[in-house]
């Protein structure tokens, strides 16, 4: 589903934020990536949906290697992937119907498929009776959630979430890793990058730590602090 | 397709509603644009019209001795016809002297009480070549029964030269402000394609292509450079008709050229160049922001 072999990523600035990174993620997989801010946890989310290209080594989405991918291709891997940010992204003069539908609308889905697809979608993240709020008029939880209604509208293999509950409060992000967790159960490959130490222990998923641009500790149902892991990860986390 | 294209309208329109302001903005400023190009080329036409007007009328007027008989002003006519470079001549009796110069006059004053006509007869000579001009008029002046050739000597030369830089210079200009308004409203576009950055960039995340995601705003452009020209003709339509009579009493000799004869051309480039500068300037401002491929907020 995801491999990754050797990766290393040099950004035009000098810096490298990644060294020999190999990661492989089976379809259908729940993971959790860890890590202190600057780490290369968003590094390595980047580098699946292409926003960057590493500088040596391979990626493979879907059986795909899309480090000599053609510009023109990358649009066409995005669409079997949903991508949730921190600060949800959404368009501030779309309705949640509108931010939603305008994943499908925005690569040439026919209008009549557009409806049954957004609703379906608008029930699994809770927001039937909001649908056609605006987002300053939602919380945050609601937000996220519209944000993530959006990138699984399009049916997505992989969902990637970069610190998807760093603005919200508990309950929210517990009820957006609700969501993450039902998707992942109907066979959705998920990767979370989170801060959240109460959600990656209650989840008991894998763990992947990334510790100053390397994985340092990769444990199924771990941990956000490993308790076999090498103690320089547990320090990094620690800071 | 159909469904796109229903698609695109649909944006373009949200988009113009929405973003009221930006677009009154690129408007504006096409209309602006265009209106001063839309004058400079009004002005560039009259200027060639009339330095063209000025060396049409260069020509050798050959006065010719009084008293001469039909006889002789006929051996003068077939020598005048034999030289060579010249066009065409035309005799003009003193009669047809004096009435062109009371019809040229009629309005400025008075001359139907001159008594005696002072006026000679003479040939208008026509040279095929307005630069051999001093050369025959020198040839003409050896043959018997010429009184006087006069050919504006000195300002004819200059008249020549003014003629083709006035010419090449309103090309010049013209180009230049063609180029500077693509220049600017591509800026001001830039602006409105700012304002949308969040969007382009949902659009690229959720994996539109890139060419879906130019449309719209070509559109936008196109319309809003189609606009900014047409309002800008309407404009020159109106101030010029409310100019050129005033400017024509002002300035009795100086003829313009009438709008209807330049409409069209002036309408065409400026549509043209209102929506070719729209087109581009979206196609400029959003490749610029498909190229920052980082998906920035």
């Amino acid at each position: 589903m995801i491999e990754m072999h050797g990766i290393n990523l040099v950004y035009p600035n000098g810096v490298q934020a990644l060294f020999d990174i190999n990661l492989y993620v089976e379809k259908g997989e729940f993971v959790f990536l860890v890590g202190t801010t600057g780490s290369g946890k968003s590094s390595i989310l980047k580098l699946i949906y292409r926003e960057v290209i590493p500088t040596s080594g391979d990626i493979y989405v879907n059986d795909r290697d899309i480090t000599d991918m053609k510009r023109r291709e990358v649009p066409y891997l995005r669409r079997h992937l949903g991508v949730v940010f921190q600060d949800f992204k959404l368009i501030p003069h779309k309705t949640v119907y509108e931010n939603v539908a305008y994943a499908l609308e925005v690569t040439g889905t026919p209008r009549r498929e557009i409806e049954p697809k957004v609703s379906r979608v608008l029930e699994l993240t809770n927001l039937e009776e909001k649908h056609r709020r605006f987002p300053h008029q939602l919380s945050g939880g609601e937000q996220q959630r519209t944000s993530l209604a959006r990138a699984l509208v399009n049916s997505p293999t992989i969902v990637i979430a970069d610190e998807p509950t760093g603005n919200l409060d508990p309950e929210s992000s517990w009820e957006i890793i609700q969501i993450f967790d039902e998707i992942n159960k109907r066979g959705t490959t998920v990767l979370v990058a989170t801060h959240n130490r109460e959600i990656v222990d209650m989840m008991r998923k894998r763990v992947v730590v990334v510790s100053q641009g390397r994985i340092s500790v990769d444990q199924e149902k771990g941990l956000y602090f490993p308790v076999n892991g090498s103690s320089t990860a547990s320090e990094e986390a620690h800071s | 397709m159909i469904h796109n294209i229903s698609y695109f309208i649909r944006e373009v329109y949200i988009n113009l509603r929405r973003n009221v302001l930006m677009s009154m903005a690129s408007i504006s400023t096409v209309l602006i644009l265009s209106l001063i190009l839309g004058f400079f080329i009004i002005i560039v036409v009259n200027l060639n019209y009339w330095s063209e007007n000025i060396v049409k009328q260069l020509q050798i007027v050959v006065y010719l001795s009084d008293g001469m008989d039909e006889k002789q002003i006929g051996v003068l006519k077939s020598s005048l016809e034999t030289t060579p470079h010249i066009d065409k001549i035309r005799f003009i009796s003193r009669e047809e002297a004096l009435k062109n110069m009371k019809e040229r006059l009629k309005n400025q004053f008075e001359i139907s009480d001159i008594g005696k006509n002072p006026l000679p007869n003479s040939f208008e000579v026509i040279v095929n070549e307005p630069d051999r001009i001093p050369k025959v008029a020198a040839i003409i002046k050896t043959y018997p029964g010429v009184e006087k050739v006069r050919y504006g000597e000195k300002i004819a030369g200059k008249l020549l030269v003014i003629n083709r830089a006035v010419h090449w210079i309103g090309i010049i200009i013209v180009l230049a402000l063609f180029l500077s308004t693509l220049f600017i409203v591509s800026n001001t576009i830039r602006l409105t394609v700012f304002a949308r950055r969040r969007e382009i960039a949902v659009m690229q995340l959720v994996g539109a292509a890139n060419w879906f995601i130019r449309w719209p705003f070509i559109m936008e452009g196109v319309l809003q450079g189609f606009l900014g020209a047409l309002f800008s003709i309407l404009l020159i339509k109106l101030i010029y008709a409310y100019f050129m009579p005033r400017i024509e009493t002002a300035l009795p000799f100086l003829t313009m050229v009438p709008f209807n004869s330049l409409f069209s051309t002036v309408t065409l480039i400026l549509l043209g160049t209102g929506i070719f500068v729209g087109a581009v300037g979206s196609l400029i401002s959003v490749n610029r922001f498909l190229r920052f491929r980082q998906i920035h907020f």
